[in-house]
């Protein structure tokens, strides 16, 4: 419970420095948000009353604690296109998001997982070699042309699944899975060759550790070996590296969603970023950045409960 | 004279290094006698451990590979056995504990988990008895509190309890063999002696054979009762471990107990054997020691001294001491 509080108080500092530097970087983009919404052909004087409603002539110090103060509220402020609540933006945007990363790291663990052990389990062997292969490809193929390529084979050529677009789930569920599989699958196969490389290399480190050695002189099988004795020691860094990609994924589905044509959240802060919808960018960033907070940890608290070491604060010195 | 509990007859192991295979024990053979401890002595790199984890069938598949000889407990050649039926063995009839006590044990789970797998695996009780059994394993050993030490995890423990845990878990099951590799070396001095008398006493009370692992003759004095003596892959001596301490018969037995500090009479320098063991792969056609002999000869160059047994106890391979240079 200690560490609980601990790490949310140290991530405290974190965000008032992650929303400082948004702020700040966002003024230093070209273009005028009043221009932007009055139109090129706007008056001069009519973009200084729009500027001075904004209250973009406020210094930018109280420009910051203007924004911060609402966020602080739970209000995010309104877009400056059409001034609908950002809070509604992010809420229609999320989900699909969300389920989108979610789905992608659930498909990269399904891939890696067993694929990793595998390979840790018999290397240099027939399906080492195959799943070093299967990583490869992964890892070398850009992912939006697999989605390219799914879309080509599985919606067009089969038509079997929906080439693009997203059904929410409490719409249909039937067809909400049907229009996630291909982007999950594209974008979770990429995620997993990085994965699986990482759980075959802790995996093999673990299986010559001496307390392996003493799991096997005890007469255990192999596979109690692996999954009882191993798996939970190798997975102390693989949760790292789980933990960096799924706050990647809710961040950069960028790409999977422009060609998915999926409304997510990366959508919309590019979007926003074309229409320098300054407010929109600030606010849907400093979203993400709790996000990826949050699941440092959430990755700290699945070490203290994988590693003991950790969990009763003592240092092991093996 | 009770039947031998382990025979290992003609032992070789090889390493495959590259497609290149490497001999790492040739030609070893060893008798073991319930409630008896016997020693393997010699320095790094002889095939010590390489032995032992033979015996364990524990050899990495990808480089070793036992190439001849039998290794017989109870009438059952142990180099026959499938994997499955070895598991069946491992910890039930012959159970090993190692050297590094510190990264010897699961650091992720309790002692009381690590402890009772085995003893629900190997004589199939429940958990709860499984448990009782541990207890009653942790107390043999002479651990405070096994209560509180069964849930405790490795890294909470000292060098010696985790040792005393390592020797609860391998005689959990009453083996009726002990592999002991350099059980004492990472310890303390002052530990080490009760980690042997430990040893000693429950040899005793489980009448199992003992085999010991070490390079230290100092311990080897202190419990064994015959003492095989490897150089380079070979057994260059064996003997009753007072014939060994008193009349040495090996120029490298003689070298190794020249090194030990209290018996070294021969100035203030310590005395060391010259050279270092040839690696392994080495093409050596005559004696494997020729090269930091003393008593070297054409002779001993030529071809390799063969293991002359000279009474019941006691063999040496050496043309020298053979008498029959």
């Amino acid at each position: 419970m200690r560490v609980i509080i601990k790490r949310i108080a140290s991530a405290i500092p974190v965000l008032a420095l992650v929303s400082i530097m948004v702020f700040l970087m966002l003024q230093l983009l070209p273009g005028d948000p009043a221009t932007v919404i009055l139109g090129e052909e706007a008056t001069p004087e009519a973009v200084e009353a729009m500027r001075e409603h904004l209250g973009l002539n406020k210094p930018l110090i109280v420009q910051y604690f203007d924004w911060i103060t609402k966020v602080l509220q739970g209000n995010l402020g309104e877009s400056l296109v059409d001034g609908t609540s950002v809070n509604q933006l992010i809420m229609e945007r999320l989900p699909a998001t969300i389920e989108l990363a979610l789905g992608s790291f659930l498909v990269a663990l399904l891939i890696a997982l067993p694929c990793g052990i595998l390979s840790a389990a018999r290397p240099n062997t027939f399906a080492d070699h195959l799943c070093s292969f299967i990583s490869m490809i992964g890892m070398s193929i850009p992912h939006f042309w697999l989605g390219m390529m799914c879309i080509i084979v599985f919606a067009v050529e089969l038509g079997v699944l929906p080439a693009s677009g997203y059904v929410p789930f409490f719409d249909d569920p039937a067809e909400n899975l049907k229009s996630i599989i291909l982007p999950v699958v594209a974008t979770g196969f990429r995620e997993s060759a990085i994965l699986m490389r990482m759980i075959r290399s802790s995996m093999l480190e673990v299986l010559q550790s001496d307390y392996i050695r003493t799991a096997k002189a005890k007469g255990l099988s192999e596979m109690t070996v692996l999954f009882g004795h191993a798996l939970k020691n190798a997975m102390i860094p693989v949760i790292t590296t789980s933990g960096i990609m799924l706050a990647g994924l809710l961040g950069g589905l960028v790409i999977t969603e422009s060609i998915f044509n999926i409304p997510g959240y990366g959508k919309l802060v590019i979007d926003s970023v074309f229409n320098r919808d300054f407010i929109t960018v600030q606010s849907a960033i400093l979203v993400s950045a709790v996000f990826v907070v949050f699941i440092n940890i959430a990755v700290d608290l699945l070490y203290a409960f994988v590693d003991p070491r950790i969990r009763l604060g003592k240092e092991g010195n093996s | 004279m009770a039947e031998a509990v382990l025979k290992i007859k003609n032992l070789c192991v090889d390493f495959l290094d590259d497609h290149t295979i490497v001999p790492a024990v040739s030609d070893l053979s060893i008798d073991i006698f319930p409630g008896e401890t016997v020693g393997l002595v010699g320095e790094s790199g002889c095939g010590k451990s390489t032995t032992s984890l033979a015996i364990m069938r524990l050899l990495d598949t990808n480089n070793a590979r036992i190439s001849k000889g039998s290794i017989e407990l109870h009438g059952q050649d142990l180099t026959k056995l499938s994997e499955k039926e070895m598991q069946r063995i491992r910890g039930k009839e012959i159970s090993m504990i190692f050297q590094e006590p510190m990264t010897s044990l699961n650091p992720v789970y309790t002692i009381g988990r690590q402890l009772t797998e085995g003893i629900v695996l190997h004589q199939g009780v429940s958990q709860k008895e499984a448990e009782t059994i541990a207890i009653d394993m942790l107390q043999k050993v002479d651990i405070p509190r096994p209560e509180i030490m069964m849930k405790s995890y490795p890294f909470e423990l000292s060098g010696g309890m985790r040792q005393r845990v390592m020797i609860a878990i391998a005689l959990s099951c009453n083996p009726k063999i002990l592999i002991a590799d350099e059980p004492t070396t990472a310890l303390d001095v002052t530990v080490q002696a009760q980690i042997l008398d430990l040893m000693n006493s429950l040899r005793d009370e489980l009448q199992m054979a003992v085999i010991l692992i070490t390079h230290d003759l100092g311990v080897v004095a202190e419990i064994c009762k015959y003492v095989y003596v490897m150089y380079a892959g070979q057994i260059v001596e064996t003997a009753a471990i007072d014939d060994l301490l008193n009349d040495p018969l090996h120029p490298y037995t003689q070298g190794l107990l020249n090194s030990m500090p209290d018996r070294w009479q021969g100035g203030d320098r310590l005395y060391n054997i010259p050279g270092t063991v040839p690696l392994p792969g080495t093409e050596i056609k005559g004696c494997k020691f020729a090269d930091r002999c003393e008593y070297c000869t054409e002779k001993c160059r030529q071809a390799p001294p063969p293991l002359v047994r000279l009474d019941e106890h006691r063999s040496v391979r050496c043309f020298r001491s053979a008498g029959t240079q």
